[in-house]
C-alpha cells in the first residue's frame, strides 16, 4: 500500500512540478555538496541504508509541499518534522530537511533544500503546514536559517538574547551569559 | 505578630452580639470571673472580658487549635487511607502528633510578605478569617447546658458571621498583589454570594418546622419519641432541604468539589498563593472550624442534635439531665458533626473540581430553585399536614 | 481503514500587529468576544508557569484573560533545553543513548527503540528475533507507565486527587519488573544499538504475567474512578476540540490524533520491531460523551491504550522464544555514511530521529522529533475562548512532558 520513492519521484516528474532538482540517495543525502559524485563502493557491500531524499530548490519549496499535500495521488497531508542541517564548517550551504508523511498512502518522504550559509533564506512554509511554524523557529534559532513570511519568527528554545547558533558547525561556546560562567 | 489581631478582633466581633443577646444570661465565663473578682464588675465590661477570654483562651486555644490539629490529622489519614496509603504515622502513636509537629514547623517559618502587597490588608486578612471562625463558634451549644453563648437568632448570627471569612478571603487575595490570588478571592466572592441563597433558603425549613432560630432550641425539640424525633424524620421535605444545604455548606467551606478558591491545580493555591507561616496556618484553622460548624448546624439542625434513638432516653432516665447526659450529648453531637466533617473529606478525595461556570449553574439554576421548592413544600406541610395528625400549627 | 481526513488549508489565526512580540498571546477570533463575554472587563496578562501545578513541568504559558474567559495563550518555552542534538553532535553513539532517555522521562524505553532503531536502519543491522520481542515487551510495557502517568496527573489537573495514586500502585510494580532488568527506575538505557543490554532474567516473563493479569482487573477501577465521573466528564467534554485536520495540519500524532478519530498509529501503519506480527486495535476517540476530539476522548484513547497493550503483552508472552539479544555490533560503533529519518510510535506520538552520518564515531546531525514539542504547538490555537480552568484541562490532555518538549 505504501509508496516507494520512486513512485513519489515519477509521479512529481509527471505533474511536472517546478523545483524539484534531483533525487538522492542515503550516502548523497549526508554529503554537504549532494550533486558530486559518491566515490564507488567496493562490491559486496550492501548499502547505503537511510532515506532517499528529494533535493528541492529553496524558493520552491511552499510549492513543492503544496503539490505535495493537495495532489489526490500524494497525499502528503502531515508535515512531521523541519529541521536544518551544517554538514561541516567548511561547507558553503546548510541543508533544511521537510520529512513530509502521508497517511492516506502511508508513506514517508523526506524532502532537502539547500540554502547557502551566506545568506541562509527560505519561504516559510507555515501557510501550507502550521505545523511547520514550531519547528521553523527552532531552525532558525539553531541554525540560523530565516524563514522568510514566518507569522512569528522568535526564539524558541534559546532565550531571545541568544548569541549565534548552536548547531553551526563553527558555533563558539560562550564563555558567560549574563554573567553566569559558562565553563 | 498575625496573632495578636485575631482574638482580639474576635473578641470585639463577639462582644456586641453578646452584649445584646447576652444581657438577662451571659456566659460561663462571665459567670467564672464575676465569681473570681474580688471587685464588682459592670456588666458591659464583664461581658466584654468573657468575650476576650473566652474567644482568645476558651475558644481558639482550648477548643478550635486541637480540633484543627486533630481534623488535619484526620484529613490526612482519611486521604491516605483512601488513596491506598497509610498517612503520617512517625510523629506519635499513630501519628497523632503530626499536626502538632507541622504547627510548629509553622510558627518558626519566616513570615514573608511580598513586595507589592498591601501590607495592612495582607495581616489583617488571615485575622479576620480566623475571627469569624470564632465567632462562629461561639454560637454552637455542644449539650443542653454547655455552649458558649445561647443566641436566640444562633443560626442567623452563624449564617451571617461566615460570610465575614470571605470579606477576609477578599482581603488576602486582594492583597497579596498575585493575579492567581486575585482569581481565587473572585472565585470565592462569586461562589458565595451565589451559594448563601440555597444555604440561606434550605436553613429556613428546619427553623420552619422548629419554629425558632435557635440551635439550641431546635436541638431540645428534637430530643421527643425516643430520641428519634428528628427533622429529618419529621417532614418529607427535610432531607433535600438537608442535602441542599449540605452542598451549599461545601460551596460555603470552599470544600472540593466547590474548593475553586484555593483549586491547586489552576490557582496555584488561590487566595493563601502568597502566605506562610502562622498567617498561612490561620486559613487552614478557619477552613477547618468552618467545616465544624456548617457539620454542627446541620446535626443539630437535621439530624436531632444531641438526641440518640434509644441511647439519650436511656441516660436521662438513669441519670436525669445532669452532667452525666450533658456529656453523653456532648459525644452524640460530636459524632454526628464529626461524621459530616468525615464526608467533606471523603467527598474531597474522591470527586474532581467543579468548573466555576458549572458552580454557578449549579447554584442558581438547581440548588436555589429546590430550595425555594423544599422550603414552600415544608411550609405547605406544616400548614396543612401536621394540623391532621394533631400537632401545633 | 478509515480513511484519514483531509488536511484542509485551515488559515491560522488572524495575525494581529504586535506579532512577533515577546508579549504577542493571540486573540479571540472575530466576534467571539462578543459572544463569550457578557461584561467586558480589561484583559489581564497572567503568567501560567514556568512554576504551575498543571503545566507538567517547566513550560510556561502567558495567558491573557478577562475574568474567567482566556482571550489568548502563547506558550514559551526552553526552561528545559538541556541541548539534546548538540550533544548528539559530539559524543559517539551509544554515548549518546542515555541521553535518549532523558527527552520523554516517562517513557525511556521507547526513547532508546527509537534512537536505536534510527542507528541500526543507518547501519543496516538486523536484529535478532529474541531482542525484537524483548524491545516490543519494554515499549509496551513502558507505554502502559506512560499513560499511568497521564491518567493520574490528569486526574490531579481536574482536581481529584485519588486517581494518581491508584495508578502509582500499578506503576510501581512496573518499575519494579524494569528495575529487575535493567537496574533502573527511570532512565534505563536497556534498549541498545543492535539489541538489548541483558537477557532477561529467571522468572520475569511468568512475572510479566501475573502483571498483566492484575493489571486488567486495576484497569476497570481506573474507569469506575475516573472516566465515567460526571464532574469529570463535566469538565472534559466538548472542552479542548481538536478537528482531525486541525490535528494533521499541526502535525499532532499519537493519543492527540487518534483522539481526533483520525486511525494513525505507526505500530500499524509503518510496522517495526515485532508489531507486524501482533494484533491489535488501534484505540480512536468516538465522541462517546461530547464532541470528537474534546479532552475526554484524548483522555480515554490514553486509557484504551493501556489495555491494547496488555493484550500485546500477552502475545508477546506467547510468541517470544529463546535466542541471542544482541546482533553483532562492534564496541565502537562506527555508522556508514548516509542520512535517515526513523519514526516510533511513543506513547505520546510520533518521536523521530533524523541521523546524519560521515561514516565516523560521532553523529554530523542528530535531530529528535519530540512528539510533545509538536502537539504543544496548537496549544495556542486550542486555548483562547475557553475559561481558566479548561486551559489546564487542556493542557493536562495534550499530555506533555517538558523534558522532550525543550530537549
Amino acid at each position: 500500500m505504501a509508496k516507494s520513492f520512486e513512485e513519489v519521484l515519477g509521479r512529481l516528474q509527471a505533474l511536472g512540478v517546478p523545483g524539484v532538482i534531483a533525487s538522492l540517495d542515503p550516502e548523497q543525502a549526508s554529503k554537504a555538496d549532494p550533486l558530486a559524485p559518491v566515490p564507488a563502493r567496493k562490491p559486496g557491500t550492501k548499502g547505503p541504508f537511510g532515506d532517499p531524499h528529494l533535493l528541492v530548490e529553496a524558493k520552491r519549496i511552499p510549492e513543492v509541499l503544496r503539490t505535495l499535500r493537495d495532489d489526490p495521488e500524494l497525499r502528503f497531508e502531515m508535515l512531521a518534522d523541519v529541521t536544518g542541517v551544517d554538514y561541516a564548517k567548511e561547507a558553503a550551504n546548510l541543508g533544511v530537511i521537510y520529512v513530509l508523511l502521508s497517511l492516506a498512502h502511508h508513506t514517508r518522504l523526506v524532502l532537502r533544500a539547500d540554502v547557502p550559509k551566506a545568506a541562509p533564506r527560505l519561504p516559510s512554509a507555515v501557510e501550507i503546514h502550521p505545523a511547520a511554524n514550531w519547528h521553523e523557529r527552532e531552525a532558525g534559532e539553531m541554525l540560523g536559517l530565516v524563514f522568510e513570511g514566518h507569522p512569528d519568527p522568535r526564539n524558541i528554545l534559546l532565550s531571545d538574547d541568544w548569541v549565534g547558533f548552536p548547531l553551526r558547525k563553527d558555533y563558539e561556546f560562550p564563555v558567560e551569559y549574563h554573567g553566569i560562567s559558562c565553563v | 505578630m498575625g496573632l495578636l489581631p485575631a482574638p482580639l478582633l474576635a473578641a470585639t466581633l463577639l462582644g456586641a452580639p453578646l452584649l445584646v443577646a447576652g444581657g438577662q444570661q451571659g456566659n460561663f465565663v462571665t459567670d467564672l470571673v464575676a465569681k473570681l473578682s474580688p471587685v464588682e464588675i459592670p456588666w458591659p465590661l464583664l461581658v466584654l472580658i468573657g468575650a476576650l477570654l473566652g474567644s482568645g483562651f476558651f475558644l481558639l486555644l482550648v477548643f478550635i487549635t486541637p480540633y484543627a490539629m486533630l481534623a488535619i490529622w484526620a484529613e490526612r489519614k482519611v486521604g491516605g487511607h483512601i488513596q491506598c496509603r497509610i498517612g503520617p504515622k512517625r510523629v506519635g502513636p499513630f501519628g497523632l502528633l503530626q499536626s502538632i509537629a507541622d504547627a510548629i514547623k509553622l510558627l518558626v517559618k519566616e513570615d514573608t510578605i511580598p513586595a507589592g502587597a498591601d501590607k495592612l490588608l495582607f495581616v489583617f486578612a488571615p485575622a479576620l478569617v480566623l475571627a469569624s471562625a470564632i465567632a462562629m463558634f461561639a454560637a454552637v451549644p455542644f449539650a443542653p447546658d454547655v455552649w458558649f453563648t445561647d443566641l436566640n437568632l444562633g443560626v442567623f448570627f452563624i449564617v451571617a458571621i461566615s460570610s465575614l471569612t470571605t470579606i477576609g478571603v477578599i482581603m488576602a487575595g486582594w492583597s497579596s498583589a498575585n493575579k492567581w490570588s486575585l482569581y481565587g478571592a473572585m472565585r470565592m466572592a462569586a461562589s458565595v454570594i451565589s451559594y448563601e441563597v440555597p444555604l440561606g433558603i434550605s436553613l429556613l425549613v428546619p427553623v420552619l418546622v422548629s419554629g425558632t432560630f435557635s440551635l439550641r432550641e431546635a436541638a431540645l425539640a428534637q430530643e421527643g419519641w425516643g430520641g428519634a424525633a428528628w427533622y429529618l424524620f419529621r417532614d418529607p421535605f427535610v432531607l433535600p432541604a438537608f442535602l441542599l444545604f449540605y452542598t451549599a455548606s461545601l460551596a460555603e467551606t470552599k470544600r472540593a468539589p466547590f474548593d475553586l478558591p484555593e483549586a491547586e491545580s489552576e490557582l496555584v493555591a488561590g487566595f493563601h498563593t502568597e502566605y506562610s507561616g502562622m498567617r498561612f496556618s490561620f486559613f487552614f484553622l478557619e477552613e477547618y472550624a468552618a467545616m465544624f460548624v456548617v457539620s454542627a448546624i446541620g446535626a443539630l439542625y437535621f439530624l436531632g442534635g444531641w438526641a440518640f434513638p434509644g441511647l439519650t432516653p436511656l441516660v436521662e432516665h438513669l441519670f436525669g439531665r445532669g452532667w452525666i447526659f450533658n456529656a453523653v450529648a456532648i459525644g452524640v453531637f460530636s459524632a454526628k458533626a464529626l461524621f459530616l466533617v468525615f464526608v467533606m473529606m471523603w467527598l474531597r478525595w474522591t470527586l474532581p473540581r467543579i468548573r466555576i461556570d458549572q458552580v454557578m449553574t449549579l447554584g442558581y439554576k438547581y440548588l436555589t430553585p429546590l430550595s425555594l421548592a423544599c422550603l414552600l413544600g415544608a411550609a405547605a406541610w406544616e400548614l396543612y399536614v401536621v394540623p391532621l395528625f394533631g400537632g401545633g400549627g | 481503514m478509515s480513511e484519514p481526513a483531509r488536511a484542509a488549508t485551515a488559515p491560522p489565526r488572524p495575525v494581529p500587529p504586535g506579532a512577533g512580540d515577546e508579549h504577542w498571546v493571540g486573540d479571540l477570533r472575530p466576534g467571539e468576544r462578543e459572544v463569550l463575554l457578557d461584561v467586558k472587563t480589561q484583559d489581564m496578562e497572567i503568567n501560567m508557569g514556568p512554576q504551575h501545578p498543571s503545566t507538567h513541568g517547566v513550560l510556561r504559558v502567558l495567558l491573557r484573560a478577562d475574568g474567567e474567559i482566556v482571550t489568548g495563550a502563547q506558550p514559551h518555552l526552553g526552561y528545559l533545553h538541556r541541548c539534546a542534538e548538540k550533544i548528539g553532535e559530539s559524543v559517539e553513539f551509544l554515548q549518546y543513548l542515555p541521553y535518549t532517555d532523558r527527552y520523554d522521562y516517562l517513557a525511556a524505553m521507547n526513547n532508546n527503540l527509537g534512537y536505536s532503531m534510527a542507528v541500526e536502519k543507518l547501519m543496516g543491522v538486523e536484529v535478532p528475533e529474541r531482542a525484537q520481542w524483548i524491545r516490543t515487551i519494554f515499549a509496551e510495557l513502558n507505554r502502559i507507565g506512560s499513560h499511568l502517568i497521564s491518567f493520574g496527573t490528569y486526574g490531579l489537573d481536574i482536581g481529584a486527587f485519588t486517581p494518581f495514586f491508584y495508578a502509582f500502585r500499578e506503576r510501581e510494580w512496573m518499575m519494579a519488573l524494569f528495575e529487575k532488568v535493567c537496574g533502573a527506575r527511570l532512565t534505563y538505557s536497556y534498549i541498545r544499538i543492535g539489541g538489548v543490554f541483558n537477557d532477561l532474567p529467571e522468572g520475569w516473563l511468568e512475572e510479566l504475567g501475573r502483571f498483566c493479569d492484575v493489571f486488567e482487573e486495576k484497569w476497570v477501577e481506573y474507569n469506575d474512578l475516573l472516566s465515567h465521573n460526571h464532574i469529570f466528564v463535566e469538565r472534559t467534554r466538548n472542552v479542548g476540540i481538536l478537528p482531525a485536520e486541525k490535528a494533521i495540519a499541526w502535525g499532532c500524532t499519537g493519543p492527540m490524533l487518534r483522539g481526533s478519530g483520525v486511525a494513525w498509529d505507526l505500530r500499524r501503519d509503518a510496522p517495526y520491531s515485532m508489531y507486524p506480527r501482533l494484533e491489535f486495535d488501534v484505540c480512536l476517540g468516538a465522541g462517546l460523551k461530547g464532541t470528537l476530539g474534546d479532552c475526554w476522548d484524548r483522555y480515554f484513547v490514553k486509557l484504551l491504550e493501556m489495555k491494547e497493550s496488555i493484550r500485546i503483552l500477552r502475545q508477546c508472552l506467547r510468541q517470544i522464544g529463546p535466542g541471542p539479544v544482541m546482533a553483532d555490533v562492534p564496541k565502537t560503533i562506527r555508522v556508514p555514511a548516509g542520512a535517515g529519518y526513523v519514526g516510533v510510535e511513543n506513547p505520546r506520538g510520533e518521536l523521530g530521529h533524523y541521523i546524519v552520518s560521515d561514516g565516523g564515531k560521532i553523529s554530523r546531525r542528530c535531530r529528535v522529533r519530540g512528539p510533545s514539542f509538536c502537539n504543544l504547538s496548537i496549544l495556542g490555537e486550542m486555548m483562547p475562548g475557553t475559561m481558566l480552568a479548561d486551559s489546564v484541562a487542556i493542557i493536562g490532555s495534550i499530555d506533555i512532558v517538558v523534558g522532550e518538549t525543550d530537549r
